[in-house]
């Protein structure tokens, strides 16, 4: 059996719950979080979890195999550093630290105790991204030159104004916190490293956003190839969601629309998409399986902090209007 | 017939504005896809307020070019190109642009084996839509494959009013405008940095060049 504790009491937190509650050989033992009332309506959500305040706790536990960082991204690197200490496996929620060197000195205490960290990028687990990179990888398009993501959802931030996700300052920025997501994707397609970016971001709705509710990013990699990672959470109504991706090689193209989806109609409900639906499940078998030792991570240490310094130069890019290169080294 | 003039707005072609130049006089024989049905009906849901304001609008042209990609951007915006940052590969071009009012656009040309499209998404303070220039169509199958039957009529208005005297729904200073664009993102392209747009003179109708100062 494996042992997971999830740190952390918000709605993401409450999403990996369910989500290894429903894989197989997997018990979640502990939910920590700093409001106790929160983390017991969490925990609630797997047999047999135990809710609690103090990440020691969950720590000491010997069923405890690995742990589920959530939280403020501030916290994430301590968080890590604790569990790696305490001999767990780690996959930390995206991003994993503002700084890369704190997310240097994770992976190095990962390597000091072995044990296996990863980074859940959850987008890499949705159905449709694991057969674009698959065909990719089988050589379907020939040596990649060029990606288009665009990705935009109707969102409502939680906590209004009061969000920690819109202060840059606790977040990272939104290049960071959420622009992780398309940076690793396209660092993992077009398997090279990036070089220089430019981003534009805007504020769709409220003018007043201290950071933009939509942005987009170009990326030069050091092979020549190119990405445009378009995100924008700033469509109009709530779960509205538009996602494609076109990849073009030598030889062919890969392309997919959410709109090819089949779609619910005559009613308020709105689902999502089969193409992207339960990426979280599907990562939490994987992640079970790093845990077990039965699968190596899917994604990369040397992916994940590319990404995280493709992100960084992105926000850089942002505040300052100006391309930025990526600066990879320690 | 107006004489036809080569169409330099490939993004391969870094001197559409030289081109342009020596072609004034002449008609555009060519259409844009500016002028397609699905375009001029977002825009009219643009002018009609059902979008709000636009905010921004990315355009996508797999074998198509970059000046297609700056007109579509025009026509469902209505606004103009003030800044371009772009970067290119051997196939293709990615390009950001800053437009009048602050919308921001995102362009991408690429030579996709098996894949002509061009397709757009603009996104109002109010609301989304997203066109396709192939639709809508019928699509019909057979032994040598799939093939669209459009369902609108392709665009034809400006070829058709030009030799009668009408005034073309596309006109040299589009095409000014796209090349121009076009020469501004391959000056990106070759820099690194951010370019300035030329803006129309106020009074001697003249195009500053990529890259002059305002």
């Amino acid at each position: 059996m494996i042992g997971v504790a999830v740190l952390g009491s918000g709605a993401i937190a409450a999403d990996h719950v369910s989500a290894f509650a429903r894989v197989g050989g997997v018990e979640v033992t502990h939910v920590v979080g700093t409001d106790l009332a929160r983390a017991r309506r969490i925990a609630a959500l797997a047999p047999g979890c135990r809710a609690g305040t103090d990440l020691g706790d969950a720590l000491a536990d010997p069923a405890v195999t690995g742990v589920i960082v959530c939280g403020r991204t501030g916290d994430h690197p301590a968080r890590a550093l604790a569990a790696i200490a305490a001999g767990k496996h780690v996959v930390i929620e995206k991003p994993p630290a503002r700084r890369l060197a704190d997310f240097d000195a994770v992976v190095a205490a990962a390597r000091t105790a072995g044990v296996r960290v990863m980074v859940g990028q959850t987008t890499r687990f949705q159905p449709a991204v694991r057969t674009l990179a698959a065909a990719a990888a089988a050589g379907e398009v020939g040596t990649p030159r060029l990606l288009h993501l665009a990705w935009y959802v109707g969102h409502v931030w939680p906590g209004g104004w009061n969000s920690w996700q819109l202060d840059p300052a606790a977040s990272g920025g939104h290049l960071v916190h959420n622009g992780m997501h398309p940076l690793d994707l396209a660092i993992a397609l077009l398997g090279d490293r990036p070089e220089r970016v430019f981003t534009r971001g805007w504020c769709t709705h409220a003018p007043g956003m201290p950071t933009p509710d939509s942005f987009h990013v170009t990326v030069r990699f050091a092979g020549g190839a190119v990405a445009l990672a378009e995100l924008s959470y700033g469509l109009r109504r709530p779960g509205d969601m538009l996602r494609r991706m076109t990849l073009t090689g030598e030889t062919g193209t890969l392309a997919h629309h959410t709109a090819a989806d089949a779609a619910l109609g005559g009613t308020p409900v709105t689902t999502p998409p089969a193409s992207v639906a339960d990426a979280l499940y599907h990562q939490a078998v994987h992640t079970a399986d790093v845990f077990a030792g039965r699968a190596a991570p899917l994604i990369t240490l040397e992916q994940s902090r590319a990404a995280l310094a493709t992100a960084l130069a992105a926000q850089r890019s942002l505040e300052a209007g100006a391309p930025m290169e990526v600066t990879l080294d320690a | 017939m107006p004489d036809p003039m080569p169409d330099p707005m490939s993004h391969a072609m870094p001197d559409r504005a030289a081109a342009l130049a020596a072609a004034l006089g002449r008609v555009r024989a060519d259409v844009s896809p500016a002028l397609a049905a699905p375009v001029r009906r977002a825009r009219a849901w643009v002018d009609a307020g059902h979008l709000g304001l636009p905010r921004s609008v990315n355009v996508e042209c797999l074998n198509g070019t970059l000046g297609d990609a700056v007109d579509l951007a025009r026509a469902l915006t209505g606004c103009e190109p003030v800044e371009v940052y772009a970067e290119g590969t051997a196939t293709g071009l990615v390009a950001s642009l800053l437009m009048t009012h602050g919308v921001v656009a995102s362009l991408v040309v690429a030579d996709a084996p098996g894949l002509s499209s061009i397709t757009a998404r603009l996104i109002g303070s109010h609301a989304h839509t997203e066109i396709d220039l192939a639709a809508p169509a019928v699509r019909r199958h057979g032994p040598d494959g799939m093939r669209l039957l459009p369902a609108e009529a392709a665009p034809g208005e400006p070829t058709a009013a030009a030799p009668t005297g009408g005034s073309p729904g596309y006109t040299l200073h589009d095409a000014a405008i796209a090349a121009d664009t076009t020469a501004a993102a391959h000056q990106s392209i070759a820099t690194g940095q951010p370019v300035a747009v030329p803006q129309e003179a106020p009074h001697d109708g003249h195009r500053q060049r990529p890259g002059q100062p305002r």
